[in-house]
């Protein structure tokens, strides 16, 4: 199978398993209780938030652990409920739709066709501002440095939703300057349903979930030793691994693919900006060819994929971030988003190109739409 | 891939059975109570035999493929668009075909339709409702139930345009 889904979610790694099966293995106790049982459980989270922290360059005190990013990402609509907001039109439904509901006013920051915020958009007199690092259909990696000089400019604080971009890129919460950011295991080759949120040191904060002491007062609920210990065990991998550069050579396999797509494919076009982009990520449109129906094709060939986003499967809305860069609801019904992982290989992108093309082509000459000649 | 197949093809008839026996209705269709945890696609079998191996598809040119009447459904920038076109002789469809641009059960749907159309008269033809296409295909998951709703109003399209013709 050649699996090219790794932004949806990325198997475990060996370490991870290991570690995991380690602590299932240990005679632990409640990480909140006083004995050593429950020491011996908290002991486990604190190296693991050491870590976490690590990756990111956050004091372990910042980190606060949650059931994932979109819990995370609630967490900061939730601080900043009734309150002044803007956000970009590319963000996660878990960043768009929790601050449209909570806030008291909910401005979106447009995006550029390859998927961009322009800094010179941020808003003055709004409370918060939230724009990803990078996005997860496209991959475009956002002016942070510089959209967070402003936000400091404007006395604005600065939310990023990191999670695509944990692992793949270098992250620095201090250089990037924001008050918050969040990020995920899975997406790391740790386990699915722990995530964290940084929560600079006096940036204002309110728990989401109450009714407990955990994570110093900030997160209640029993703490999740066995996958927090999954979670630190992913990110220990990626700084000793130096994954980002691993991911380099990721990136000349995602720009092979996205040439041949270009040229084997008949009318494809890049959704992706291949600069100031994720190494990982490719997002393909083809004229006439619908997105799931190529996706299913490529699954009875083994070759796994996405439309647009795994959240929006079942949905039948076209991809909100292919409709504010493309603005075009049959191209954004058209697209594959393609996402590689460090265990692809050339193998996996030449069977890709064997599937691809008369799969498309097959659509394309079923299809009800007729085919455009690109404009030169 | 798999072979495209002969538009005759009488798979349709082994593999058509319904495999629930409810009666239709578009409550039963949507249930989709044929679905099991082993079962690899969120779809029947027989809606993935139907994607992976439609039957009675035009492909290419439709101007060469001379017909009676034709009919349009849907838009491309609500994800599905269907066209029917028809054979007619004595107001019965002697041939269909189809071309689609949409989903697996969209492109299912069409090919499940023509295979229930062909041989019919006209009226009978304009009988087959979204419930019987999905019960054909072994159900529809809910929200993709409006595909043989899509389907059934390409065929009338189709028929009504005909009878205008006439």
């Amino acid at each position: 199978m050649t699996y090219l889904d790794y932004a949806a979610t990325t198997p475990p790694l060996p370490v991870v398993r290991e570690k995991m099966l380690e602590v299932m293995n240990l005679e632990l106790g409640n990480a909140s209780s006083l004995h050593t049982p429950g020491h011996h459980a908290s002991a486990i989270i604190e190296d693991a938030r050491a870590e976490v922290a690590r990756l990111i360059n956050a004091d372990p005190s910042e980190i606060i652990f949650t059931s994932g990013g979109s819990e995370a990402n609630n967490t900061v609509s939730n601080i900043f409920a009734e309150q002044d907001v803007a956000t970009s039109a590319i963000e996660h439904p878990s960043v768009l739709e929790s601050l449209k509901t909570r806030a008291k006013t909910c401005r979106i920051i447009d995006v550029n066709q390859q998927g961009f915020v322009d800094p010179a958009d941020i808003p003055e007199n709004v409370n918060l501002v939230s724009v990803m690092l990078a996005n997860n259909e496209l991959g475009s990696i956002q002016p942070i440095t510089e959209i967070s000089k402003r936000c400091k400019n404007y006395n604005t604080f600065l939310h990023s939703d990191a999670t695509q971009a944990l692992g793949k890129i270098h992250i620095d919460v201090k250089e990037l300057g924001v008050d918050y950011l969040i990020i995920s295991a899975h997406k790391i080759g740790g386990p699915i349903g722990i995530g964290a949120l940084y929560v600079r040191k006096d940036a204002p904060y309110k728990p989401l979930i109450i009714g407990g002491h955990q994570e110093n007062k900030r997160r209640a609920g029993t703490s999740n030793t066995l996958l927090i210990a999954g979670f630190g065990a992913a990110a220990k991998w990626c700084w000793d691994g130096w994954s980002c550069k691993q991911y380099q050579e990721v990136a000349k396999l995602r720009d092979q693919l996205a040439e041949r797509i270009l040229k084997e494919v008949p009318y494809s076009s890049l959704n992706s900006p291949l600069e100031n982009c994720l190494p990982n990520i490719l997002n393909v449109s083809f004229q006439a060819a619908e997105g799931e129906s190529i996706q299913l094709y490529l699954d009875a060939e083994n070759v796994i994929v996405s439309t647009g986003s795994a959240c929006a499967a079942g949905d039948i809305q076209p991809s909100h971030v292919l409709m504010a860069t493309r603005h075009d609801a049959e191209v954004a019904h058209s697209s594959i988003r393609f996402s590689l992982g460090l265990a692809t290989t050339q193998a996996d992108i030449d069977h890709v190109m064997t599937a691809l093309p008369k799969t498309v082509t097959r659509l394309q000459g079923i299809s009800t739409i007729k085919i455009k000649e690109p404009n030169q | 891939m798999t072979t495209k197949p002969q538009s005759d093809s009488i798979l349709a008839q082994n593999s058509a059975e319904p495999t629930n026996s409810a009666t239709p209705s578009d409550n039963a269709a949507c249930e989709n109570s044929n679905q099991s945890a082993s079962q690899s696609w969120v779809y029947s079998d027989i809606v993935k035999d139907h994607f992976l191996s439609p039957r009675n598809f035009l492909m290419g040119d439709e101007t060469k493929y001379p017909h009676d009447a034709e009919g349009t459904v849907g838009n491309p920038v609500c994800g599905d668009q269907m066209k029917m076109f028809l054979q007619i002789e004595d107001d019965k469809i002697k041939d269909v075909k189809w071309k689609t641009y949409g989903c697996a059960s969209a492109i299912a749907s069409t090919s499940a339709l023509s295979e229930l159309a062909k041989g019919k008269t006209l009226d009978d033809a304009l009988k087959i409702g979204p419930a019987e296409i999905a019960e054909f295909l072994g159900g529809l998951p809910a929200h993709k139930f409006h595909c043989s709703v899509l389907g059934h109003e390409a065929l009338a399209a189709a028929i009504e345009n005909y009878h205008k013709q006439q």
